[in-house]
């Protein structure tokens, strides 16, 4: 029984050819970000349309997705992983904190922990899913890590809604308590990926998460790795029944 | 007063000891429903008003009704079974009209299995016995899925509830790739039969590379019978069985190459959401998805050929359509495989599925089983055990079981058990483990959900208490021996941790409680990773 699962498509005639998954910058230039502690923020506001067209990355402050309120003030809000990966992996966005000092891998590693001391797990799946052309957003009105789109949220539905799991979570994740995830998801055509994270070669068990010697660089990541599952509800009587 | 009675009643009135029910009366009690009449607001709070007070009664003799309407029997078209106990399984004594997939028969009897049995007398389709007792519904479930605690339940809701719906559930067979191939024998039985009963041969014996060589030797064989003097022979059957092994080696091949076919289709090599890398935008920019393509699919592939491990997980059912054309003696391939997970396991992962279906040739898990582990720990009175215990529930959170603690808890209570306990006590004896043990099982009955593992506190002394536990509770996955000098019961305790070598720890005890502890520690954290799956409590 070969997998297959949903991408189900918009009724909108949206189209942007000329999209890319990958923001592009002329020579030299950057995309220019300030971490507000939260998340962070992009003010120019070609840029943050820019951000948003190739790629979907961010949130605008005051639109339910991209920018598009038109107010002047409008800005544009990237989650941890995205800028993260923009900034040290693709190497686009160029990092200040509040006081205009730029912030370098390690100190954003640093604020991200402290925010979210499963940063580096997410990281770690946002690396894994991007890394297969998936768009993706934040699946916190889901209750899930991420919701992962084909090509745009704007063409495509969410086809997947991604939990992150850790070895220490693991005892959680019974059927029970998956039972609720999946329906959610269910009702609104998505599956449930669990997207489940080792990287006790990264981070062992004893040392404190203060001392980061160990993933000094972004390819340190590279120890990571994941395994996938996907639940899905079986319904046994309307199965039997469509078969007589 | 009776001659009265007699003199005025015309009709004597039969009172019969069973009561049938007209077709009518059938009918009422089958829609019979007992329900409190619902409207108006839900009540959050405790009123104490007289309109809350009488809802609360007529809740309660609602619900006294319902529990308290007779359960209707039906006496004829059953079917009559009794129960085997050391078979465990039902034989079936007088059959009543068909009986489809339930059953399976040895040596010409036909049994239905636990479940079945349990299923069929729910049903009202079956009688069920015990040493010419009939048995009641409450009775057999006792009976049948045994007093403590087991999986037996598990299945039985499982069974019941799929074949409810519309499933034939069997009972699932591992797949055996040896069982196929034709032996040398059922190829001489064939053609002794084709040639003396005129049975025609069966196409599978036919079709075996051995069939032809068999055939030739027998022929070879018939005629040194007739003419005992020609010396080819000898050669011939010396030819015969060079050929033979040759032949053989290669029919084993072949038959082990059959699943690689079907296997192929689940891998956990390949990730599933792999989808999108289709697309056009995913080919243009290849390079820039290379470069942070970091972190990797972990696929921690099990050797393909390996059919001999079990699977950490095992299939409990196969399910079937009804028509699908199932046959009992010749099962197709199931529609679906169910295993059956304990409430608070873990989702096998995919690798673990993967693994566990490639061993079956097909498809499709539902639901599976693990369990506690359990440590004896042992050791003399001044072995500074007591100690260890304690910081072993601590740390690790196991159900500490003191079988003299239990014990003493009974002397005290006063209890039937502990009156007979004192007894023993008195005589200066110690209490037999054999009796113990149940009272053991009761605390550890009652103490499921949320379990981490179990301590036997300084049991077993000897191998027959071992054999006892291991019985009753299950087999032990760790066995702490605390060494120390001038233990009196040395003996005895060396024999069980002899037959228990390979997860016995001994610990030098005269030491520091706080290094002995260190020692055991990485010990229990492993158990407490890997939570063994192939022990079980109860029988």
């Amino acid at each position: 029984m070969q997998f297959t699962f949903q991408c189900k498509k918009k009724r909108c005639n949206f189209r942007n050819s000329n999209a890319t998954p990958f923001p592009i910058c002329e020579q030299g230039e950057r995309y220019h970000g300030v971490l507000t502690g939260l998340s962070v923020e992009i003010s120019d506001s070609t840029q943050s349309q820019s951000l948003h067209d190739n790629g979907c990355y961010g949130k605008g402050s005051k639109s339910r997705g991209g920018p598009a309120s038109g107010d002047e003030d409008e800005t544009l809000l990237l989650g941890l992983e995205e800028s993260c990966f923009l900034a040290y992996y693709l190497k686009v966005l160029e990092i200040k904190n509040q006081s205009g000092t730029s912030v370098d891998w390690e100190g954003f590693l640093k604020v991200a922990q402290d925010l979210n001391d499963r940063f580096l797990e997410n990281l770690a799946c946002y690396l894994y899913l991007k890394s297969k052309n998936w768009v993706i957003k934040s699946g916190i009105k889901f209750g899930g890590d991420f919701l992962i789109y084909k090509q745009s949220p704007r063409n495509f539905h969410a086809s997947f809604l991604v939990i992150v799991q850790t070895h220490s979570d693991l005892d959680y994740y019974q059927p029970k308590n998956l039972k609720g995830v999946q329906r959610v998801a269910e009702t609104s055509d998505k599956d449930v990926l669990l997207l489940t994270v080792d990287c006790r070669t990264v981070l062992t068990v004893g040392q404190p998460k203060e001392d980061s010697s160990h993933i000094a660089t972004p390819e340190a990541l590279k120890e990571i790795s994941v395994t996938e599952t996907i639940v899905r509800r079986f319904n046994y009587s309307s199965f039997v029944q469509s078969k007589q | 007063m009776s001659g009265t009675l007699d003199f005025d009643a015309k009709f004597v009135e039969i009172n019969p000891t069973n009561t049938f029910l007209s077709a009518e009366q059938l009918v009422t009690h089958r829609h019979l429903e007992i329900e409190a009449t619902c409207g108006g607001l839900k009540r959050t709070q405790n009123e104490g008003s007289a309109a809350e007070l009488e809802e609360i009664t007529t809740a309660l003799s609602n619900l006294r009704a319902q529990l308290s309407v007779p359960r209707i029997e039906r006496l004829g078209g059953r079917a009559l079974a009794s129960w085997d106990e050391e078979q465990q399984a039902a034989e079936i004594l007088r059959k009543d009209g068909k009986f489809g997939s339930f059953g399976y028969s040895v040596q010409s009897k036909l049994y239905l299995e636990y479940y079945e049995a349990l299923f069929l007398l729910e049903l009202g389709r079956l009688q069920l016995e015990y040493h010419d007792v009939t048995v009641s519904v409450e009775q057999a479930y006792v009976l049948l899925l045994g007093e403590l605690e087991s999986e037996k339940y598990h299945n039985y809701l499982v069974y019941s509830a799929l074949s409810r719906a519309g499933y034939i559930v069997v009972r699932h067979k591992r797949h055996q790739p040896t069982a196929e191939t034709v032996t040398r024998a059922d190829c001489i039985w064939a053609l002794l039969k084709e040639k003396v009963g005129h049975i025609p041969t069966a196409a599978h014996i036919k079709a075996s590379p051995l069939y032809a060589t068999v055939e030739k030797s027998m022929e070879d064989v018939k005629q040194f019978i007739m003419w005992p003097n020609t010396e080819q022979n000898e050669n011939s059957g010396e030819r015969i069985d060079f050929k033979f092994d040759t032949r053989k080696r290669k029919a084993n091949a072949a038959s082990r190459d059959y699943p690689s076919s079907k296997k192929a289709c689940i891998s956990t090599r390949t990730s599933l959401v792999d989808l999108p890398k289709t697309e056009a935008t995913y080919a243009r920019f290849e390079n820039v998805f290379k470069k942070f393509d970091i972190v990797q699919l972990k696929s921690n592939d099990y050797p393909t050929d390996d059919q001999t491990t079990p699977p950490s997980f095992s299939i409990s059912f196969d399910l079937h359509l009804h028509n699908g054309g199932f046959k009992k003696r010749t099962p197709k391939t199931p529609t679906f495989n169910v295993m059956i997970l304990p409430p608070d396991a873990p989702f096998p992962t995919h690798s673990e599925i993967a693994q566990c279906q490639r061993q079956q040739l097909h498809t499709a898990p539902l639901l599976v089983v693990s369990n506690a582990p359990i440590v004896w720990i042992m050791g003399s009175a001044n072995s500074g055990k007591d100690v260890q215990v304690q910081k072993i529930v601590e740390k690790y959170g196991f159900t500490h079981i003191d079988p003299n603690a239990i014990v003493d808890k009974e002397i005290e209570a006063k209890s039937a058990d502990g009156k007979k306990f004192e007894a023993i006590r008195k005589d200066g004896k110690e209490v037999p483990l054999a009796d113990i043990v149940p009272l053991v099982e009761k605390q550890i009955m009652g103490q499921r959900g949320g379990v981490k593992g179990y301590l036997i506190d300084g049991y077993p002394h000897n191998e027959a208490e071992a054999k006892i536990l291991e019985e009753r509770l299950g087999p032990p996955t760790m066995v702490i021996a605390l060494d120390v000098q001038g233990d009196t019961n040395k003996k005895d305790s060396k024999a069980v941790l002899q037959k228990y070598a390979n997860i016995t720890m001994q610990i030098n005890a005269e030491r520091d409680a706080k290094e002995v502890f260190e020692d055991l520690v990485p010990n229990f954290e492993t158990l407490a990773k890997n939570r063994g799956p192939q022990i079980s409590i109860g029988r």
